[in-house]
């Protein structure tokens, strides 16, 4: 029986030990959130879609060569993080798009395709169904890297420096496109018009 | 903590990523620092907003994929460890059944080097004469006149005999070896002597023999008396009253030992062409003896096949070789003696078979009884 306080690392376990099952509650408890952290990483839902699922193809794959130290969270979010920057490279080379770690080049116009900075703001009401759009849009106008290290540390709760491992970034570098995420984000926020400390609850959010 | 140190710690703090220490240096300096509490403020803010946005769901139906494939890789997995239990099961088995087999023969090594020491103990105590006796006492009533008894009787006089242990090589076993009981006896007497203190030690506790023979003589140096003399009382008598005779004396009937073993059928017979019958296979028989020889082997040599029979002790060292070439037109035969320590004492050519040699080649005698009864060389 799984019960939801079963860690993440002991499910792993117990699937490198031939439980399908404890595999499937992984896929319960973290796909939405891969797929998240790749469609927001890609600004891509058909592509997050696919390199969502290789991810975890990939991690049953990969299972047997898992350490039951490595946190799992870690581990899947830096099989998705790496898919995907492979599969933006492989884009580049048949010039269908930029490059994931290319892209992120400061002052790049970002990509507002939900929501632009010109829009009249909404009222309230509006405000809390818009509001999803203008965070996304927050986020897609970051820059690819800062981008990448704010969603793996905010949404995937990846620490700082596995972090760096994970890019391949030391870990001052990480800490510092942190910072440059945050301060742009709260730019951002403010040209969208959604105010520090706005809560508007989402209506299928699991973040408190 | 300086300001630009604290103002940089400040995301960190936010994250929960600092050390406790540092962290209330931090946080103590931001406390103090208007700059840094507003940017901490900022900080904590912009996050409150950001985690609005909850994960975006991905499309239904993947699940599924996903779950089937992990099914796969755990039958997977299961079965690979079944197949490991079971390579490990076969390996320890292999290794049990390794264990077994060295522990076994380190076990029976230890027995053999524990026989063959008490062996090389008794062998020392009982002589060589009285186990190659009793051999033959034992085996000469089982078999027929007809058969070649294990040990063939010497058919020439003693000191011949001695003479031939004494120089086993070709030309003196040659002379020796002559069938026909000859004149050579008094030239054999000076080798004879010289080969007395050889032959003692393994004739002198010999029962039957150290009584009758106060002087070693070549009579007591053969083991023949010796054996003979508890199997056969009457003509042994003789025997062991002559073993003490003169060495130059002729060889008084019942000196052989095959005689004795043979007496109840062949009793009247002294003479040597019986003997020599009785000793090899007839060379006109065609067929080969039946005897229980220790060793028994055939190699084809260009005249015919060559059988090659062994008699060992009970110490299991070779004492008589029989060499039997079954040329067509008949059987050549020789027998070769050896003592306790492995030493050639004895070749004579009991028969030189069709056409054959009357003397002994090289080839035929070897000094070594297990080079005798392994690579037999042809004649």
């Amino acid at each position: 029986v799984l019960g939801q306080e079963e860690s993440d690392e002991r499910l792993m376990a117990r699937f490198r030990a031939g439980d399908a099952g404890a595999f499937e509650a992984l896929v319960r408890r973290h796909r939405a959130d891969v797929f998240s952290f790749l469609s927001r990483l890609l600004g891509d839902r058909a592509r997050a879609e696919d390199l969502s699922q290789e991810t975890w193809m990939k991690a049953i794959a990969a299972a047997p060569r898992w350490e039951e130290r490595a946190r799992f969270r870690t581990w899947i979010f830096s099989i998705a993080r790496n898919l995907a920057v492979d599969d933006a490279r492989r884009r580049a080379f048949r010039g269908t798009a930029q490059p994931l770690d290319a892209s992120g080049r400061p002052g790049d116009p970002p990509p507002d395709r939900w929501l632009a900075a010109d829009d009249p703001p909404p009222d309230r009401a509006a405000a809390a169904a818009l509001l999803r759009p203008r965070l996304e849009a927050a986020l897609a106008s970051l820059p690819e890297e800062q981008r990448e290290v704010f969603l793996l540390r905010e949404y995937a709760g990846v620490p700082f420096a596995e972090i760096a491992a994970i890019t391949g970034t030391p870990e001052p570098t990480v800490k510092s496109r942190m910072r440059y995420a945050l301060a742009a984000l709260q730019r951002k926020l403010e040209a969208l018009g959604v105010g520090a400390g706005e809560a508007v609850p989402d209506p299928d959010g699991r973040w408190p | 903590v300086r300001h630009e140190v604290a103002r940089e710690r400040l995301v960190e703090l936010e994250y929960g990523e600092l050390p406790p220490a540092e962290a209330r240096a931090v946080e103590e300096h931001a406390r103090a620092c208007a700059d840094c509490r507003a940017e901490r403020e900022a900080i904590a803010g912009t996050r409150r907003t950001m985690r609005q946005l909850g994960p975006d769901a991905p499309e239904p139906g993947g699940e599924r994929i996903l779950a089937a494939a992990a099914r796969e890789a755990a039958a997977r997995v299961r079965e690979r460890r079944t197949w490991w239990r079971m390579g490990l099961a076969r390996l320890v088995a292999t290794a049990a059944l390794l264990l077994a087999v060295g522990g076994v023969s380190w076990r029976l090594l230890a027995e053999r080097e524990g026989r063959e020491a008490v062996r090389e103990a008794r062998g020392e105590a009982a002589p060589a004469a009285v186990a190659i006796g009793e051999r033959a006492a034992k085996a000469a009533p089982a078999a027929p006149v007809a058969a070649a008894p294990p040990i063939p009787p010497p058919a020439e006089p003693a000191p011949r005999r001695a003479a031939s242990r004494d120089a086993p090589m070709a030309t003196d076993a040659a002379a020796a070896a002559r069938p026909a009981d000859g004149a050579a006896s008094t030239p054999a007497a000076g080798p004879v002597r010289e080969a007395r203190p050889e032959a003692l030690p393994g004739s002198a506790p010999a029962p039957a023999s150290s009584p009758a023979s106060p002087a070693p003589a070549p009579a007591a140096a053969s083991p023949a008396p010796a054996a003979s003399a508890p199997a056969a009382p009457p003509e042994a008598g003789g025997a062991t009253g002559v073993a003490g005779g003169p060495p130059a004396m002729g060889p008084p009937p019942a000196r052989r030992h095959g005689v004795a073993a043979r007496s109840e059928e062949a009793a009247p017979a002294k003479g040597a062409p019986s003997e020599r019958e009785a000793a090899a296979p007839s060379p006109g028989r065609g067929a080969l003896p039946e005897t229980a020889a220790d060793v028994e082997r055939t190699f084809a040599c260009d005249g015919g096949p060559l059988r090659v029979r062994a008699w060992r002790d009970d110490a299991g060292r070779v004492r008589r070789v029989v060499r039997e070439l079954w040329a067509p037109g008949g059987v050549r035969t020789v027998v070769l003696g050896y003592d306790g320590g492995g030493r050639l004492v004895e070749a004579r050519l009991v028969a030189p078979g069709p056409g054959g040699r009357d003397t002994l080649s090289e080839a035929e005698v070897s000094r070594d009884p297990e080079t005798a009864i392994r690579g037999a060389r042809c004649p």
